[in-house]
């Protein structure tokens, strides 16, 4: 039984897969990609757009530079161990 | 009626944001019980449903389906219109979802302390609240897709690839993870039981939470900083690498139980390969950045959304570092799995699950947030949190890995974690803290009456495509 419907699951997994692949090729969907990157700034208006913020906070870089610190810490801790071990 | 369901545009998100925060706060709360009962196992000695085995798949469960979703769905319900360009396809019918949802969250809530469990992990909720959420997920993807019909712009941006498809992966995933046809208890035999279980529990976080994450974070990061992001073809390529690669991974999880050999080494080289859609998300968004970095910063929710793509990163160099077997001697069963769990769950989900309602919602409500100050110092409250949990309980693990590997017994190790315990609990009080500050802010948000101020985009469309 477990065969059985583990083949449906995975065979229908694979047609619509394929089937949303076809129709995104048929829609042109892979066309035009450069005005696509735009479509999240749609509605904004030319002020908005034009506006450049300038907030530089330091604090938050030396946030994401101890969050990278501590992700290097824990793989060369482990890393040692798995070495020595 | 109009209360229940109203048709005002925006208001099903708006709810679903705010039941997202009170339920980050209820299930924070649960999380730090079982943090302290770590510490203090017989905290609550004469109430059972307060032990921790009861306290962890409450946590779990209130977090993933209860936060984490609810925010998500409220996101998807402003980026599926904004980037279709047209409305939503039934403003009543979102509110009905977010009724109806909440109450299976209030289900999950109402049963699982009194020990109504199917005992699997990620798939505890018995039969009839499984397939009440695949009858809400189905009322989303009819929401998503009946938009998307209706869209007035031709090209689907990449956001609406990833949520249309994390919703359809969500239902498939759900009810074979749950093995929805074997009523009530829900599970297969054997050993074909815990593939299929790691097959939904990586899914659970690769193939719903990812996607409906980076869905959003590709809408807020370039919208916020006002900036396109590099290749919309390179989104495109990690989007349908995610499907290649994601949905062989589960195994990973199971690399010392007796599974198929193949099975294993598949997974190994697809955990691996992960690494490409990730760096195809991640090079998108922050590469059009590195001469605007501290746009970013400009919005409190964009940068949330921002600092979850950092966690993301790490998360995604971890994964596929320990699903290495010769890693995984050390790493496996220890705390080390439970920093990674929330590093990712709290810090790449999360994160954008909270930046996410703080973007959207003063757009929806036409006002500013409540208080930017609070939001602010939330964010660092959380922040340094998950840091204080990801730190302690990744030595924690360390430590376990080591003792174990040297031949010493479980129990004799404990005594020497219990600090890492303690600091995690205090950590944890630091994102119970944070929570509450979202709850008061959002709620306040909400509640103000104040006249609306000029909103970005509210005046005249631009053109702004090239
Ligand atoms: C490149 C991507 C990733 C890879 C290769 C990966 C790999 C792994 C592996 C091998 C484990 C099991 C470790 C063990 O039990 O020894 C694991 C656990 C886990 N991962 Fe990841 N991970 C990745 C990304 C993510 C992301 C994006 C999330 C969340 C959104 C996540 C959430 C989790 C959770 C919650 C667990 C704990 C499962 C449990 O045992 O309860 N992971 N991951
Ligand atoms: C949004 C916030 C959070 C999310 C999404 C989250 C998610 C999770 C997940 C997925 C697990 C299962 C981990 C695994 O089996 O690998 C877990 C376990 C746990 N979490 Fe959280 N968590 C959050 C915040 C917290 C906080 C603030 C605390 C308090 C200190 C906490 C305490 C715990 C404890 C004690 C466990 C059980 C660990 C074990 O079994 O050893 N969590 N959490």
């Amino acid at each position: 039984m477990f065969v059985p419907i583990w083949l449906i699951f995975f065979g229908s997994g694979l047609i619509m897969a394929v089937t949303t692949l076809v129709w995104s090729v048929r829609s042109r969907q892979f066309d035009d990609q450069d005005r696509a990157r735009f479509l999240p700034l749609s509605g904004l208006t030319r002020d908005e757009l034009d506006e450049i913020p300038s907030t530089r906070r330091g604090a938050d870089f030396v946030a994401y530079m101890l969050i990278f610190g501590a992700g290097l810490a824990a793989f060369l801790l482990c890393l040692v161990i798995v070495l020595t071990h | 009626m109009n209360f229940l369901l109203p048709n005002e545009p925006g208001s099903a998100a708006r709810r679903f944001f705010l039941s997202s925060a009170i339920w980050l706060l209820v299930g924070v709360i649960f999380g730090l019980i079982g943090a302290i009962e770590m510490v203090d196992p017989d905290l609550f000695p004469a109430h059972e449903h307060l032990t921790f085995g009861r306290m962890r798949p409450l946590h779990i469960n209130i977090l993933v389906f209860g936060f984490l979703m609810t925010a998500f769905f409220g996101g998807f319900l402003h980026v599926i219109p904004a980037v279709c360009r047209t409305k939503l396809i039934s403003e009543r019918l979102a509110n009905f979802a977010v009724w109806f949802y909440n109450a299976i969250v209030v289900a999950a809530l109402a049963t699982l302390p009194f020990g109504l469990t199917q005992g699997r992990e990620y798939a505890e909720l018995i039969w009839g609240i499984d397939i009440a959420i695949l009858a809400a997920v189905a009322v989303l993807i009819f929401l998503v897709f009946g938009t998307i019909a209706r869209r007035t712009e031709s090209l689907l941006y990449v956001s609406a690839w990833y949520i249309g498809g994390g919703l359809i992966w969500t239902f498939f995933v759900f009810a074979v993870g749950n093995v929805v046809w074997q009523a009530p208890h829900g599970s297969w035999m054997g050993i074909h039981d815990q593939i299929l279980l790691w097959f939904y529990g990586h899914n659970v976080v690769g193939l719903v939470v990812t996607p409906q994450a980076i869905g959003l974070a590709y809408y807020i990061i370039p919208r916020a900083t006002r900036t396109p992001i590099y290749s919309h073809s390179l989104s495109l390529i990690g989007f349908w690498m995610l499907i290649v690669m994601y949905t062989h991974t589960g195994t990973h999880h199971l690399l010392q139980a007796p599974v198929p050999q193949w099975l294993k080494v598949l997974s190994i080289v697809n955990s691996i390969s992960l690494i490409v859609p990730v760096f195809a998300f991640l090079t998108n968004v922050w590469l059009p950045l590195k001469d605007r970095f501290s746009r970013v910063f400009r919005d409190v929710g964009a940068k949330m959304v921002f600092t979850g793509t950092i966690w993301y990163f790490i998360v995604c160099l971890q994964g596929p570092y320990h699903s290495l077997p010769s890693v995984q001697r050390v790493t496996h069963f220890t705390q080390w799995v439970i920093a990674h769990s929330h590093i990712a769950l709290l810090g790449f989900g999360g994160f954008i699950a909270m930046g996410a309602t703080y973007y959207i919602l003063p757009i929806i409500l036409k006002r500013d947030l409540y208080s930017r100050l609070l939001a602010d110092f939330q964010y660092w409250l959380m922040l340094i949190g998950t840091l204080g949990i990801f730190l302690s309980l990744t030595f924690a693990g360390l430590i376990q890995g080591e003792a174990w590997l040297m031949g010493e017994v479980v129990y004799r190790v404990l005594p020497e974690l219990k600090i890492y315990f303690v600091v995690r609990g205090i950590a944890g009080v630091m994102v119970v803290t944070g929570a509450v500050l979202f709850v008061i802010n959002v709620l306040l948000t909400i509640l103000r009456k104040t006249p609306p101020l000029p909103v970005e985009g509210s005046e005249a469309e631009t053109e702004v495509a090239a």
